[in-house]
Formats: structure tokens, C-alpha cells, sequence
């Protein structure tokens, strides 16, 4: 079941792109919800974090948004690598995998530390919004992970044309991911 | 536009022919038995809501027994809650939505744009063996310790926490929407998709059946604001699991406070989508079928399709008005209103169009078309009384009585129902290359007719007259025991339309099997499912067609073929 392009001077987009682009519009509503809870929860206390809370140690989640950061920068060059250089393509897939295993192990280290310092899911909003957004964008980024490891077989398939667009839409979701935690650093641990 | 698939051979096995096709006209097929079981199921329990309702304390006949053995077939209260919660949660997502939405998307879309399959085939499997893991979420729910969720089809707060419903059951509730929000999303990001890249050459989107259109932008707002429901139910579910306090407040909530009115934001913004994203489809079809059998062109079919679009848009901007009720600032309610009332501009030209269509037409009074006149009265009274619930003055009245229930049943239930009649009647010919009887198919149509009515018209009645809905027995309150006549009748009207859907059930299975052959193009239309033999070829199209004309070219002085009516793929007779 080849799809076969019915008028090539047309520049009309392919259709994987277009659906990549309303699956992405999917995720945004997913977490613009996520947002909206949260703002609504916090702009009903009088201050944040409120009464008898402390706010949250920066030192896990700064590691967190380094290594993401770094990530979506590797991951970045290897997009631009792919087709040219093997070699060092290779490596920057790698890193970006193990980036993005690091940013679990620190987001489970931030989960033990709330956890460890009185700030579990049941204390209230507080924690329940920073633990139970970042469990869910966690779980995004492990699918990132093994879509990651989709683009693996990159050697022998450079040229192809449907294993390009992969290349492109994951790149996209990783990327998506990372700008998600940047607005959930800030908006939750900074300010 | 300038996308199509490759010729591809038919599969053979049993399995990869019937469960895992990737063949659009089967899924379609597949989503139909689906809604249709569920529908069964969910029509049964409105059976047992309205025993209830109308013999409070009295043994349901004959099955009572069976089912409620510890209280000699009376329905507990518990089970009542039970009852109307899923009998909300399957009829709007597991019947209407796969009948509607996946069975003639899946069906139709492809047939009516002149594609040889959805833009990705394997994708729209999955939307719907998924479609069917969320089911069985829903039905296992039922057998868990305390039995399903019982906070309602909205789910709200504190009544879906743990301390409303302690139980799996709502659990498994919120997991079964869950995964069917990403069947579905999955099933809309395919059918946008296929609008955009596979319509056939010459096809432009005004070129489009009007049936397209509805279920394209049904699509989109399906893609849009599932995800907010998802969000919705996955912190509920947070809650309920992992002890969060999204939605605990005041003592619920051992420290710190979170806001159940929270949820209704959530639930609402998908909500009120939602119901549009349900009607979209049959108004589509109605919109073709009246001019079909009409014999005339869709009056200001473009304008119809702007309005569909236009109803879309502001559809996600209306969601207070179910919250009216919550304590909202008087400048959101009425800015709410407001913006409520601003949809019956589209709304009331879409309604005139139909009317226009209609006018002077040569009206055939085939089974399609009796239905979608149905459509058209009843989705007009359920139109007016939502301007009384979107009214804030009036629906401080009115909220959370049978009023309410009367109003949604009559837009959704009625309207839905009716269109989705009207196309199993018209595509069964294409579906399965045999006609259903007519006879029985205009019985069936005036049983159903006759019985809604009655059974909505009463909700509005009772609602109208303080009855608030999901009550187990709200005779207790003395000033409703008046009304327990009128809730007989509605009863009594509803085991009619029940018994009216009988004929339909075996119309349907006899005409599978034994129904007269169909004709080539028994309706006499033009669009281009009706190019190709019925049941279609397994690639649907031999070649890919070329449009020249859109698709409700009918009564053409100009026409000197001996039709009155054209393909689309014939050149517009001038
Ligand atoms: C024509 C314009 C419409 C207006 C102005 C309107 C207005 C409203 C309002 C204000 C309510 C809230 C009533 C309350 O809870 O107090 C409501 C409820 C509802 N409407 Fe509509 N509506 C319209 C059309 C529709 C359509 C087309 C559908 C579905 C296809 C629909 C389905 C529903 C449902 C399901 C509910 C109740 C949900 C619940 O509380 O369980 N409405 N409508
Ligand atoms: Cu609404």
C-alpha cells in the first residue's frame, strides 16, 4: 500500500507531515489542560507555595532542564548529521538517548526528594501538580526514548524517504518535550 | 488532493479479512456491530432508569429477579446511579461515536472523496481494536466489587473521588475513556488527513458532500479537545490512585486544597465540543439527504458548510453555560450567554437552508429521507429549549432538572439517532449490495418517532415543573408526586420506542441476508460512491475518479441524459 503522490509539480505538503502536525496540535491540548489546572489551583491561594510549604530544592531540577537542554541540542545535530557522516552521527544519537535516560534518573531523584522532605502527592496541590505533571511528561519522555531508539537503523536507511520523516517527527516531539519542561521549570520551580 | 494509494491485493485469511483488515470499509463495518451492541446495551439500561422512575419501589418484570436478586428485583439505589451513569457514558461514547463517527467515517470518506483507502490504514486498525479495549475497561468495570462508576456520565467531583465512589469501578471508568480518547484522536487525525491529501482530482473542499464536511470538522474538534478530556480524567485518576488532591476539597482533603469545579472547567471545555463534535456527522448527512431526495441542488450548500464551520469555532468558546449554576462571576455568565446566543446566527442558517432545500423540491419519501426530516424537526425543538438553558435568568431555573435531560436527549439522543438511521438505511445498499424492506423501515420510523417524542417531550414537562434529574425517587419530595402520570407516560412511551426498534433489528439482519439485490444507484444520486458496484471492489476505485461537478447536481434543465440528476464526475451540463 504505497502512497503515490498524484501530481508531483503540486508542493503540497505529504500527508505524514500533516498528520504529524495535528497529532502535535493533540499533545498541546494535552498539556496546555495541564497548565490551565494548574494555573487555576494556583491563583486561587493567597501565595505559592501556600502556607507551611517550602519550595522545592533547585538542584534537581536544574539537572534536569541541562540535560534536556543538551539533548534536544544533540539530537539536533544529529538531524543535520545523518545523511553525511556516520561515524559521528552515530555518536550524537547515542548521547541524546543517554541524555534522555539521565533526565529520568534526575526527575526520579526529584520525586525522592519531595518525597524524602514532606512534599508527597497527598500534602496537597502543591506537590500534586509538580509530581503528577512531571510523571506525565516523564512518561512522554520515555515514549521519546524508544522512538529515539526507532532511528537506530539510521546507516542503511538514509535515503529513505519515509525514514526521513521519522528522523523529522521525532525530532519534533523530542523538541516539544523539552520546550514542555522548560515552561514547567519556570513556571513551577522558578517563579 | 493529489495523494492516492496504490492498487493493492485483497487479503485472504479469515483473520486478516474480518479483525485485523487495514481496509477502511471493514473497520467501518466493524465500528457499526460495535456501536450496535453497545446500544443494545445501553438502551436496555434506559429501560430499567425508566421502570424506575415511573414504579418507584415496584420489581422490574420478568428480568428483575434475575438481576437483583438480593431485593427481589427491585433496582437498588446504588444501581440506579449505576445505571444512568453508563447508560450516559455508552450511548454518547460507545454507540453514538462508533456509529456515527467510526462507522461512516470510516466508511464513507474514502467512498465519497474518491480514495482507494484512509491515509494510513494500519493507524485506523489499531484506532479500533483500541476502540475495543476501551470497551471491555468499561463492561469489566461492571463486574468489580462495588460495581461500575456511579457519578454520572460528567464524572464530577466530589462524587468520582474516592469519597463519592470508593470502588474500582470508576477507576476503570476514567482508564476506559482514557484509551478511548486516543482511539479516537487517532481515528481524527486520520480522517483530517484524508480530507486534505486524498480527495480525488478536481475535487475542491466546496466540491465536497456536505456529509464530508461534518464529519471533517467533527474530526477536528475531536483532535482538539479529546486531549482535554484526557488531562481531565488522568489527574481524576491520579487522585483516585496515587492520592493526589486535584480535585479534594474543604475536608476531603487532608491538608492543603484542590478545587472540584476544577474538573468542570476540564470536562467542559472538551464538553461543549463534544456535543457538537456528535451532531456534526448527522447534520452533514441530513444536508446531503434532503437534497438527494429533494431532487434539488443543497440550497446555499456553501453557506451550510461555512456555518457548520463557523458553529465549530465558536462551539469552543460557550463551555460556561453548563456551569452557570457554580458561582461564576455575573460578568462570566453573561459574557458566557452572550457568546451561547451567538451561535444561533450559524445555527439558524443551516436550519433555513435546510428549509430552503426542501421548498418547492419533488420530495421522495424514501426511508433516508423520512429520517432526515425526523433530524430536522427534532433537532429544532432541541435547538430552541437550549436557548432557555444558555439564558442565565432562565437556567438557575432550570439547571439539573429533566429539562436539561429533555434538551441534550432531543439535540443528541433524537437528532443523532434519527441520522444515524438515515445513513444505515441509505448506505446499506452500498454496504452490503442489498436494499432494506422500505415497509418496515417507515414503520420503524414512525414507532420511533412517535415513542421519542413522547418520551422527550415528557422530560421537558416534568423538568419544566421542578423534577431534577437523578433522583432515584423523586416522589419523596411531595410537590413532584403529581407528576408520577406524567412519568408513566414517558415510561410507557419509551417501551414503545424500545419495541419500535425491533422491526429495524430484523429488517436489518433478513436484508443482510436475504434483502432484494441492490440496484447499481437505487437512490438515484450522483456522488461518487455511486461510480462503483456495491459492495465496493477491495480498493474501492479501478481508476482513480476526476470531479467536474459538485455533488448535488440535481434538476438540470440543461440535462440531456434522461436523469435528472449528474455525477460528479460528469462535465456540469450547460
Ligand atoms: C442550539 C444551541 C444550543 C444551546 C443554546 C444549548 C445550551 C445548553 C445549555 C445552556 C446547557 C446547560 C444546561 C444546564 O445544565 O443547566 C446545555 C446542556 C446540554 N446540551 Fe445543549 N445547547 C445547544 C445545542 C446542543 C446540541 C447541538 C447538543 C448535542 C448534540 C447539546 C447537548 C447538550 C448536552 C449533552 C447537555 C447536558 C449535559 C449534562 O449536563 O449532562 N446541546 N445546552
Ligand atoms: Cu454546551
Amino acid at each position: 500500500m504505497t502512497i503515490k503522490s498524484m501530481n508531483i509539480n503540486e508542493t503540497m505538503k505529504h500527508p505524514k507531515e500533516i498528520a504529524f502536525t495535528i497529532l502535535m496540535v493533540s499533545w498541546v491540548m494535552l498539556f496546555a489542560a495541564l497548565f490551565l489546572a494548574y494555573a487555576l489551583l494556583r491563583f486561587k491561594e493567597s501565595q505559592w507555595p501556600p502556607m507551611g510549604f517550602e519550595e522545592v530544592s533547585l538542584y534537581w531540577p536544574i539537572i534536569s532542564t541541562v540535560l534536556v537542554v543538551i539533548s534536544s541540542y544533540t539530537l539536533y545535530l544529529f538531524s543535520k548529521n545523518y545523511k553525511s557522516n556516520v561515524s559521528k552521527s552515530k555518536k550524537y544519537l547515542y548521547s541524546t538517548i543517554l541524555l534522555g535516560i539521565g533526565f529520568l534518573v534526575s526527575q526520579k531523584m526529584l520525586w525522592n526528594e519531595m518525597n524524602s522532605t514532606g512534599l508527597d502527592v497527598g500534602s496537597g496541590t502543591f506537590a500534586s501538580i509538580i509530581q503528577a505533571f512531571s510523571w506525565i511528561h516523564a512518561a512522554h519522555i520515555f515514549m521519546g526514548i524508544i522512538a529515539l531508539c526507532w532511528l537506530l537503523s539510521f546507516k542503511t536507511k538514509a535515503n529513505d524517504t519515509n525514514f526521513n520523516f521519522r528522523v523529522i517527527h521525532v525530532s519534533k516531539f523530542w523538541h516539544f518535550l523539552d520546550i514542555v519542561w522548560l515552561l514547567m521549570f519556570v513556571t513551577m520551580f522558578l517563579i | 488532493m493529489t495523494y492516492a494509494h496504490g492498487k493493492h491485493a485483497a487479503p485472504t485469511t479469515f483473520l486478516s479479512k474480518y479483525v485485523f483488515s487495514y481496509d477502511h470499509k471493514v473497520i467501518g463495518k466493524q465500528f457499526l456491530w460495535y456501536g450496535i451492541f453497545f446500544l443494545g446495551i445501553g438502551g436496555m439500561m434506559a429501560l430499567l432508569i425508566r421502570w424506575t422512575l415511573a414504579f418507584p419501589g415496584e420489581a422490574f418484570p420478568v428480568l428483575g429477579n434475575l438481576l437483583f436478586p438480593h431485593t427481589n428485583g427491585i433496582v437498588p439505589p446504588d444501581t440506579y446511579s449505576m445505571l444512568f451513569t453508563l447508560h450516559g457514558t455508552i450511548m454518547i461514547f460507545f454507540a453514538i461515536t462508533p456509529i456515527l463517527i467510526g462507522a461512516f467515517g470510516n466508511y464513507c470518506i474514502p467512498l465519497m472523496i474518491g480514495a482507494r483507502d484512509m491515509a494510513f490504514p494500519i493507524f485506523n486498525m489499531l484506532s479500533f481494536h483500541i476502540a475495543v479495549l476501551s470497551g471491555a475497561l468499561l463492561l469489566g468495570s461492571l463486574f468489580t466489587p462495588l460495581g461500575g462508576a456511579a457519578g454520572g456520565w460528567t464524572s464530577y467531583p466530589t462524587l468520582s473521588t474516592l469519597v463519592g465512589s470508593p470502588g474500582a469501578g470508576q477507576t476503570l471508568w476514567c482508564l476506559s475513556i482514557f484509551v478511548l480518547g486516543v482511539s479516537s484522536t487517532m481515528g481524527a487525525v486520520n480522517y483530517i488527513t484524508t480530507v486534505i491529501c486524498f480527495r480525488a482530482p478536481g475535487m475542491g473542499y466546496f466540491d465536497m458532500p456536505l456529509t464530508i464536511w461534518g464529519l471533517w470538522l467533527t474530526a477536528i474538534l475531536n483532535a482538539i479537545f479529546l486531549p482535554v478530556l484526557g488531562a481531565g480524567v488522568i489527574l481524576l485518576t491520579f487522585d483516585r490512585v496515587f492520592g493526589t488532591t486535584f480535585f479534594l476539597a474543604g475536608a476531603a482533603a487532608t491538608s492543603g486544597s484542590g478545587d472540584p469545579i476544577l474538573f468542570q472547567h476540564v470536562f467542559w471545555i472538551f464538553g461543549h465540543p463534544e456535543v457538537y463534535i456528535l451532531i456534526l456527522p448527522a447534520w452533514g448527512m441530513v444536508s446531503d439527504f434532503l437534497s438527494f431526495f429533494a431532487r434539488k441542488p443543497a440550497f446555499g450548500a456553501k453557506a451550510t458548510a461555512l456555518s457548520m464551520t463557523t458553529i465549530t469555532i465558536l462551539s469552543t468558546l460557550v463551555y460556561g453555560h453548563h456551569m452557570f449554576t457554580t458561582q461564576m462571576s455575573p460578568l462570566l455568565t453573561q459574557t458566557f450567554m452572550t457568546l451561547t446566543m451567538t451561535i444561533s446566527i450559524p445555527s439558524a442558517i443551516l436550519f433555513a437552508n435546510w428549509l430552503g432545500t426542501l421548498y418547492k423540491g419533488s420530495i421522495r419519501f424514501h426511508s433516508p429521507m423520512l429520517f432526515s426530516m425526523g433530524v430536522v424537526f427534532v433537532f429544532g425543538l432541541g435547538g430552541l429549549t437550549g436557548l432557555y438553558l444558555g439564558t442565565v435568568s432562565t437556567d438557575l431555573y432550570l439547571h439539573d432538572t429533566y429539562f436539561v435531560v429533555g434538551h441534550f436527549h432531543y439535540t443528541m439522543a433524537a437528532s443523532v439517532l434519527l441520522g444515524g438511521y438515515a445513513g444505515t438505511y441509505f448506505w446499506f445498499p452500498k454496504m452490503f449490495g442489498r436494499m432494506m424492506d422500505e415497509k418496515l423501515a417507515k414503520i420503524h420510523f414512525w414507532i420511533t418517532m412517535v415513542g421519542l417524542n413522547g418520551v422527550f417531550m415528557g422530560m421537558m414537562v416534568v423538568g419544566f415543573a421542578g423534577m431534577h434529574r437523578r433522583l432515584y425517587n423523586p416522589f419523596v419530595y411531595e410537590f413532584l408526586e403529581k407528576l408520577i402520570p406524567m412519568n408513566k407516560f414517558i415510561t410507557y412511551s419509551a417501551l414503545l420506542m424500545g419495541v419500535g426498534q425491533l422491526p429495524f433489528v430484523w429488517n436489518f439482519v433478513y436484508s443482510l441476508y436475504k434483502g432484494k439485490k441492490a440496484p447499481a444507484n437505487p437512490w438515484e444520486v450522483g456522488t461518487l460512491e455511486w461510480t462503483i458496484p456495491s459492495p465496493p471492489i477491495h480498493y474501492n476505485f479501478e481508476e482513480i475518479p476526476t470531479v467536474k461537478c459538485g455533488p448535488h447536481e440535481f434538476g438540470n434543465p440543461k440535462l440531456d441524459n434522461g436523469r435528472d440528476f449528474q455525477y460528479q464526475t460528469e462535465e456540469l451540463a450547460k
